[in-house]
């Protein structure tokens, strides 16, 4: 077997392995996005809904100025495929916008995902 | 519409004009990330930071981050800045309700490679602007 499909087997296992660790996520990405000069409004196509499995990692909650909950979440990315800065990520019910930084190795994909509480 | 959003919409209106979408360079404001902006773009924050004739009156800078392929050299971000002094430098655009936004002179500085793109190079574009309104 090929190294790149082992990985990903053992990354599918991996998430199925952690039963309850994980969570279900529902990611809402942006397709097409665009800006109009005469209006100032901003328009977005969005893709259909991908539902993942995803591990929450330590969260940091900021509130120097105003309370900002940080969480970092670990995804497959063949579940997930490419995320951007400022897609939607529903958690329990909760809406977080993705942060601008994300790192992937192409097997998984770790993204900040920021939220007012 | 308060002072802000009629400066931001007349500046803005510059890059309505279909005289600049013939230019064919993509332009974004500040606080708007293009999911796929290309290799050349520029990106507009307009800074209302200083005072103006009266109180529905400011002045400030208009910056252009211009952004072209990292190791092409200077030429491509001096053509951009060429174009944007052609509708900016030294125009006034005037409305009938007495707003109007006056730019005078520009400058261009190169900032080196783009901070999230090193494939970038970024060089800045800043003009001064008076925008004016009448009190009612």
């Amino acid at each position: 077997m090929a190294y790149r499909e082992l990985v990903k087997k053992n990354v599918r296992l991996a998430f199925r392995l952690i039963g309850d660790l994980a969570t279900g996520v529902m990611l809402t990405k942006k397709s097409k996005n665009s800006f109009n000069f005469s209006t100032m409004n901003v328009s977005v196509k969005e893709s259909a809904p991908v539902t993942a499995r995803a591990v929450i990692m330590p969260s940091n909650k900021a509130s120097e100025e105003h309370n900002a909950m940080v969480k970092n979440l670990l995804l497959s990315y063949e579940e997930v495929g490419d995320i951007n800065a400022y897609d939607r990520v529903t958690i329990d019910g909760e809406e977080w916008k993705v942060g601008p930084v994300i790192s992937t190795d192409s097997f998984t994909v770790t993204v900040e995902i920021y939220k007012e509480v | 519409m308060g002072k802000y959003t009629n400066l931001d919409s007349d500046i803005f209106s510059v890059f309505a004009s279909t005289a600049w979408k013939t230019e064919k360079i993509s332009v974004y404001p500040a606080n708007f990330v293009k999911q796929d902006p290309g290799a050349e773009f520029v990106r507009v924050s307009i800074i209302p930071s200083g005072n103006g004739v009266n109180l529905n009156s400011v002045s400030g800078v208009l910056i252009a981050d211009i952004f072209t392929l990292a190791g092409d050299g200077p030429k491509k971000s001096s053509t951009i800045a060429d174009r944007l002094d052609f509708f900016l430098c030294g125009k006034t655009k005037s409305s009938s309700t007495g707003k109007s936004v006056q730019f005078f002179s520009s400058t261009l500085s190169p900032s080196g490679a783009d901070k999230d793109n090193r494939a970038l190079y970024r060089a800045t574009y800043t003009i001064p602007f008076n925008y004016s309104e009448a009190l009612q």
